[in-house]
């Protein structure tokens, strides 16, 4: 106990030393903090964005569709879906499932053909799918709009523009059938949509799933996408479908929702290397300035170290107190950063700040900061540790002393 | 293990010690085949001039040097071999210790500081605070127990650092020139309480000194010069 007495009160001996460590410490808290909550709302945001608009939670094709290239569109299409929809869709974990179809072809008005991307799609479940997900530039209320009439099309708003087409505009939409023919249908414009990547805004169109099914002549969809009430359950509902496939003998393949999110993964990997930089550099300041304080104080103290050890205190109880030191400066300056972190990330949330769009994106994204409970007591427990560590060099200086030298130490 | 073959076992014993020093390029001798026994309630001043050799001396008596040769007897038996926790631990149980410089542990209070040796020895709470009561009324310092040591005077200080040597009933207590740091009144009264333990609580000091009014208190006085015992006379 009296090691531990000596420790705290060595700490304000030096009170404006102590309370630069403090500080830096704290900082280095706060920084990291702030960094790891922010990459963690990026993450979360990204992941749940990309699940609720693109990927669902699972995903289910044809057994061969990832064995080889279809030499016609949806050779390995699924054709029971509405019976592997119907089993999927009992399942309780299950909130939404979806079909889609993926289509090529040349949409032209007449002067002016442009080749686009289509996709077939259910405008009610989509719209279901994304919930608070949802863009504001997302055509689903005019789907819903249009309900009993299916020849109905959406387009990307740069595609739009390079055709000059309006709403109610007719175009005519071109692509092959199942069966490898051409067919054509004219479909009324009724809105157009944005997207995060102009590129995909300048070839994008979307139309009902039937009316897709119609163009090529096919009862088959590309896949169904199954959401879940949590996405914490995707590994328990992938073996459960799983099974329900194989007692049936769907010739189904599941994939979850990393799997299919290349974007995601990118961005995901590029957020851990950058914050996993910060948290290096943070954490190396954190170590040299605490290990420079505690150096500094051993310094001073050599001949009360000498005194110490003369009196019979053996190194090991020497160095206790050493590391004491090193582990409160980490603990309180953890304790007082994540504090600190905890209410700034309070107050930037407040503000809903957007930061501008990133390189090839047309959107901004807010700034918002996750407060992980689990990642404040890390930081906190890092820090300490680290502190820690860093009485390590000041140990080795105690360890080599010798008594006489210290006594004689001025 | 040898075992030291007095039949009287001396406090501690010097037996043909030297210690050598290296300054720089050269090797300076401190102590050349020096032996002293330091008796049970002995009061042993070391004397000579600056660079004698005292201080080598005390050290090696204090287990806090290591002879270059020759041997160092702590209680019978020979210390030289030990490693550094066992001397710690030797250190902890038999020696007491006085600096020229107090050397109190500025943020400790005098209580803690005198209380501090019991510690290192594992005394309970209770045990602890009345012997360390006592040392301090003992030096004349029972109503300074909270008071750091910045808040004492050097007088009051070195009574807080005798206290702190005596608390753990040690074997052998040493000093410094003790009284260095004083001015010459209240350097002799330090060595008044220090003939006054001697006296009254058998406690056995050695300690050095080139002040002759201080020399002259000793009951044993060995003089020493350029590292050699030149003359051991008794008052």
């Amino acid at each position: 106990m009296m090691f531990f007495k000596l420790g705290f009160r060595n700490l304000f001996r030096q009170k404006r030393r102590t309370a630069v460590s403090l500080a830096v410490v704290i900082f280095g808290a706060v920084s990291l903090l702030l960094a790891l909550g922010h990459s963690r709302f990026i993450d979360w945001g990204l992941r749940e964005s990309t699940i609720h608009s693109e990927t669902g939670h699972l995903q289910v094709f044809n057994a061969k569709y990832f064995g080889k290239e279809e030499k016609t569109a949806l050779e390995f299409g699924l054709d029971a879906q509405a019976e592997i929809r119907r089993e999927i869709d009992r399942l309780p974990e299950v909130s939404l499932v979806l079909a889609r179809i993926d289509l090529m072809g040349l949409l032209s008005n007449g002067d002016k053909s442009v080749a686009c991307l289509g996709q077939g799609l259910e405008p009610d479940r989509e719209m279901r799918l994304r919930g608070m997900f949802r863009m504001s530039g997302e055509p689903f209320d005019a789907f819903l709009g249009h309900r009993g009439d299916p020849y109905i099309i959406a387009l990307g708003r740069r595609l739009a523009e390079s055709l000059t087409a309006e709403n109610g505009d007719y175009l005519t939409f071109m692509t092959t059938t199942a069966a490898g023919a051409l067919n054509a249908l004219d479909l009324k414009v009724i809105g157009t949509f944005r997207s995060a990547s102009p590129e995909y805004e300048e070839r994008a169109v979307m139309i009902p799933l039937g009316t897709a099914q119609e163009l090529m002549r096919t009862s088959k969809v590309k896949n169904l996408v199954v959401t879940l009430r949590s996405t914490d359950k995707t590994d328990a509902l992938f073996d459960k479908i799983k099974a329900v496939a194989r007692d049936k003998g769907y010739p189904v393949v599941l994939k979850k929702w990393h799997e299919r999110a290349v974007y995601y993964k990118q961005v995901k990997q590029f957020y851990n290397q950058l914050t996993g930089f910060l948290s290096v550099i943070l954490i190396i300041i954190v170590f040299f300035a605490t290990s420079n304080t505690i150096m500094m104080s051993v310094a001073e103290r050599t001949r009360e170290i000498g005194t110490l050890l003369s009196l019979g205190t053996t190194r090991s109880q020497t160095l206790k107190t050493l590391f004491f030191e090193g582990a409160l400066v980490g603990g309180m300056g953890g304790l007082l950063g994540a504090g600190l972190a905890y209410g700034t990330s309070a107050l930037i949330n407040s503000f809903n700040i957007l930061l501008p769009s990133a390189p090839g994106m047309s959107t901004g994204y807010p700034l918002m900061i996750r407060t992980e409970p689990g990642f404040f007591i890390a930081v906190f427990a890092a820090f300490a540790a680290v502190a820690v560590l860093s009485a390590v060099l000041p140990a080795l200086r105690v360890t080599r002393l010798k008594i006489v030298d210290a006594l004689g130490h001025i | 293990m040898m075992t030291c073959p007095a039949v009287d076992k001396p406090a501690a014993r010097l037996v043909g010690v030297s210690r050598r020093y290296r300054l720089g390029k050269t090797e300076v001798p401190a102590l050349t085949d020096v032996s002293l026994d330091v008796k049970q309630n002995d009061f042993l001043v070391l004397a000579g001039p600056s660079g004698s050799g005292k201080t080598t001396l005390l050290n090696l008596l204090g287990l806090i040097d290591k002879p270059g040769a020759g041997s160092v007897w702590m209680n019978g038996r020979d210390t030289t071999p030990k490693s550094l926790n066992s001397l710690a631990g030797l250190r902890r149980d038999r020696i007491g210790y006085i600096f020229q410089t107090f050397n109190l542990v500025p943020v400790l209070s005098i209580f803690e500081n005198v209380e501090y040796p019991l510690i290192l020895k594992g005394l309970p709470r209770r045990e602890r605070r009345e012997l360390v009561a006592r040392a301090l009324d003992l030096v004349g310092l029972a109503g300074r127990l909270r008071h750091r040591p910045r808040e004492l005077s050097g007088g009051e200080q070195q009574r807080a650092s005798i206290a702190r040597a005596i608390v753990k009933k040690p074997g052998i207590i040493l000093a410094d020139e003790p009284t260095a740091n004083l001015d010459s009144g209240t350097g002799l009264r330090i060595l008044e309480l220090m003939r006054t333990l001697h006296r009254k609580e058998g406690v056995t000091f050695v300690f050095s000194s080139h002040d002759p009014r201080i020399i002259d208190m000793g009951l044993r006085v060995v003089h020493l010069r350029d590292g050699r015992i030149v003359d051991q006379t008794e008052n």
